[in-house]
């Protein structure tokens, strides 16, 4: 029985040992193809990591020029227009690394006081907004006629949003004397926007891959960077608003006279 | 299509896959696939699954060439990756069954030597393929591979005498299937 058994097992090898079956073509292709991806990825990754920092440089980059130079940007305008909204922009600073920029007026009353000191001390009667403009460009001949009665406009409805437009007029035709420009003058240029924020919070890196992690701190700075263009786009718009309806408003009054 | 070899000897062969070398993993490949494809073959009937393996064998092959220390035969230490590779393909679509069959025990034929000298290649590939999963796989390994009952054991997870008993059995489904194939020469021992 156990020569049998040997016998049985040495036909088998001795056949079977060098035995040869003929894989099908693409099998060559197949294993090409492994062998390519397997040698592939670790050329590409470093290219890859290397092309997720350059938008997040860049990124950085611009968060930090456009936050150092908006408030420079702002200030000669409303500097030739003696005129100071001090409109701050103040985006809560939150843990959470999406930074919402929210405009709020934090400074809301020293400047409502500096308003209420303008509109007293400019109890001087002028009646012609015409005539103020000609007074003001007599002091600030770069000064466009109707840009300081729309400033004056600016300063009350940044502040409070929402006021009959009548009410403003009648008040922006309050102001137009030579003193009134200086008193307004005295109370500083500022139309800032000030960003605060404690940066993103990273804590210890979820992913331990660095390229996944560059993506998603790269999506992190551009969403940032758009809320930011919100931010400013919308400030732009309301400012926009404001002149329209008052020079509309300027064209009436004039008409009526 | 086939090409004409760069590498002339093995030593040469082995150092172009060790750079990278596509010529020379082509080589390789023409040289051993076949081979490699027959050893997958009576471990995993399915012809695909089995030249994934033969594939998989090769990855293996080119990814740890290092390691080979050139002792002993180059072809021998590529086989027993082949044979890691089938194991692991098993283990991998179900739990390997060892089943033992009272039936398979009992009922013993044995087949003339002549008988067995007579069989064809072919005829022992399907013998050895129509075997149970356990069966097939113990006796390839002992019989064919030449692996003892302590490796196999040690390979399988299991104990040496279950390898032994399996084996017994493969041995005895195969006499009876080759017994049957001659049906006028039966001698019973």
């Amino acid at each position: 029985m156990a020569k049998s058994d040997d016998t049985l097992d040495r036909v088998f090898r001795e056949k079977l040992e060098h035995h040869q079956e003929t894989p099908s073509l693409a099998a060559w292709d197949t294993l090409a193809d492994r062998l390519d991806s397997k040698q592939a990825p670790k050329k590409a990754s470093s290219w890859w990591a290397i092309a997720a920092a350059i938008p997040l440089i860049l990124g950085a980059a611009f968060l930090f020029w456009s936050t150092g130079q908006e408030p420079e940007k702002q200030a000669p305008l409303a500097k030739a227009q003696e005129i100071n909204p001090e409109v701050v922009t103040n985006p809560p600073v939150t843990a959470s690394p999406s930074v919402e920029p929210e405009k709020e007026v934090p400074s809301t009353s020293s400047v409502s006081a500096s308003i209420e000191r303008a509109q007293t001390g400019i109890k001087t009667q002028q009646r012609n907004p015409v005539t103020s403009i000609a007074e003001v460009n007599t002091q600030n001949e770069a000064v466009p006629a109707s840009i300081p009665v729309f400033m004056a406009e600016v300063v009350p409805d940044a502040l409070e949003p929402i006021r009959s437009p009548s009410t403003s007029l009648a008040e922006t035709k309050s102001i137009s004397t030579p003193s009134t420009n200086e008193a307004l003058a005295e109370e500083g240029v500022s139309y800032r926007i000030r960003i605060y924020s404690d940066g993103l919070e990273k804590a210890a890196p979820k992913e331990k891959n660095l390229v996944t992690e560059l993506g998603k701190t790269v999506g992190q700075v551009e969403g940032l960077l758009g809320k930011l263009d919100e931010g400013i786009g919308g400030i732009q718009e309301k400012k926009e608003r404001l002149f329209s309806s008052l020079t509309s408003k300027k064209e009436a009054s004039l008409e009526k006279q | 299509m086939y090409l004409s070899p760069q590498f002339s000897d093995e030593e040469e062969l082995i150092s172009g896959c060790l750079s990278g070398n596509r010529q020379a993993q082509r080589q390789l490949y023409d040289t051993y696939s076949r081979r490699f494809m027959a050893i997958s073959l009576r471990y995993l009937k399915d012809q695909e699954q089995a030249e994934d393996v033969m594939i998989q064998s090769f990855m293996k092959i080119f990814e740890k060439l290092s390691q080979f220390q050139g002792k002993g035969s180059f072809e021998g230490w590529m086989k027993r990756i082949v044979v890691t590779q089938a194991l692991m393909a098993i283990r991998g679509n179900r739990s390997l069954t060892l089943t033992v069959s009272l039936e398979d025990a009992e009922s013993m034929q044995e087949p003339a030597a002549e008988d067995l000298n007579q069989l064809e290649v072919a005829e022992l590939m399907d013998l050895v393929q129509s075997l149970p999963l356990g069966y097939r796989t113990v006796f390839n390994l002992f019989a064919i591979e030449g692996y003892s009952h302590q490796e196999i054991g040690e390979l399988l997870g299991i104990t040496e005498s279950t390898s032994k008993s399996q084996l017994n059995r493969a041995r005895s489904v195969l006499k009876n299937k080759i017994a049957s194939l001659y049906p006028h020469k039966i001698t019973h021992g």
